[in-house]
């Protein structure tokens, strides 16, 4: 996917904060996701005014020692939530 | 004569009739300990009785033969399945999970897993340490509450697990006791624990085991959300709650400290099962 893309989060899907980490479900499908610190950060950046390469700028910023992984992580859960109907590109 | 009994749990109840010596033997050995509320209209009528053939027992449900046999011990495992499934079917007002359970100090003990995962090695060695017994299969937390509530019933050990137990259960001792067929041998709790006391304990703990024959110990500490997801895999009646149950299960996850356990003989988790346990203790 394009890192000029936009990620919107779906707005079907329910979400539990607990500690630092997320776990979202959507009703319709009955699917859960568990999201882990890193991943839980990348959804509340899903907002649809980001590209995929600002949501990387701004976690690398914040992480500037785990900079070199980053995009990776952002790319590979991006892509776990599209699989899921989680996000969407705008 | 014929005998009735009321199984409840859950909120709903299944009702069965016993006709016969043999017949009420079984049905008291499989729910002697389970609850029984008589408020509660059974959803389903089930009947243990003889059939034409002689030597056999059968389970009539709506006057139809549903089940057939002239073992005590497949009868009783096909009936303790039924009696499961619809219990489980119409359960409301509360999460059902796929899990057994136990009380150690007043604080619950659950121990989910799908099948297979060894929900009910785990929970028979775990009575053999002391543990008071509630549960091996299904576990009702009323809504908003942290209650444990097993649907108490005989210890199902399927047959592969015979090996792995009889090291601490003489099987050929307690003959008389248990009920046991090609697959499977139901245990009775006081078998394993003569003074085995029920009660409705709140959670104090929460152990996802895996029994895998070979292989090292891993003790996982699962983080809340960790828990909730695992738990939520173990929820049998999403569909009967709000939301499929998901808020109730994480607010359950919050409450009690969660670890995933994978072993392969019991030596292995004795002394880290003790030091769970002691940690319930200091709650």
């Amino acid at each position: 996917m394009a890192t000029s893309n936009k990620p919107r989060r779906m707005s079907e899907y329910r979400l539990e904060k607990m500690d630092e980490e997320f776990l979202l479900f959507d009703p319709a499908q009955t699917k859960i996701l568990y999201c882990n610190e890193t991943a839980s950060l990348i959804w509340q950046l899903c907002d649809g005014t980001r590209t995929t390469q600002q949501v990387i700028a701004t976690l690398s910023d914040a992480y500037p020692d785990a900079a070199n992984v980053i995009a990776n992580d952002v790319d590979a859960t991006l892509k776990l939530f599209l699989e899921n109907g989680a996000i969407e590109y705008v | 004569m014929t005998k009735r009994r009321v199984i409840s749990f859950a909120q709903n109840a299944v009702a069965i009739e016993s006709e016969g010596t043999r017949a009420d033997r079984i049905v008291d050995f499989l729910f002697h300990d389970t609850s029984s509320d008589d408020r509660i209209v059974p959803h389903v009528e089930l009947r243990v009785a003889e059939p034409i053939r002689p030597e056999t027992l059968a389970v009539f449900q709506d006057y139809t033969s549903i089940f057939e046999s002239e073992s005590d011990a497949e009868l009783a495992e096909f009936l303790l399945g039924n009696v499961t499934v619809h219990l489980a079917d119409k359960s409301h007002g509360g999460m059902v999970f796929h899990a057994g359970a136990l009380v150690w100090n007043r604080f619950g003990v659950l121990v989910p897993g799908s099948i297979g995962a060894g929900k009910t090695t785990m929970t028979t060695w775990l009575v053999t340490r002391g543990l008071d017994y509630l549960t091996d299969e299904m576990v009702w937390v009323p809504e908003g509450t942290d209650a444990i509530h097993g649907l108490t019933r005989p210890l199902n050990v399927k047959k592969p697990s015979r090996v792995v137990l009889q090291d601490i259960f003489d099987f050929e001792k307690h003959a008389a006791e248990i009920l046991s067929s090609d697959r499977i041998d139901l245990i009775p709790p006081t078998a394993l624990k003569p003074d085995n006391v029920l009660s409705t304990p709140r959670l104090g703990l929460i152990v996802f085991p895996k029994y895998q024959p070979h292989g090292e110990l891993e003790i996982q500490q699962l983080s809340k959300a960790q828990t909730g997801f695992a738990l939520l895999e173990t929820l049998v009646n999403a569909r009967n709650l709000t939301e499929h149950g998901f808020h109730e299960t994480a607010r359950l996850a919050q409450l009690a400290p969660a670890y995933r356990i994978r072993y392969s003989h019991f030596e292995q988790i004795r002394e880290p099962i003790e030091n769970l346990l002691a940690s319930v203790d200091a709650r």
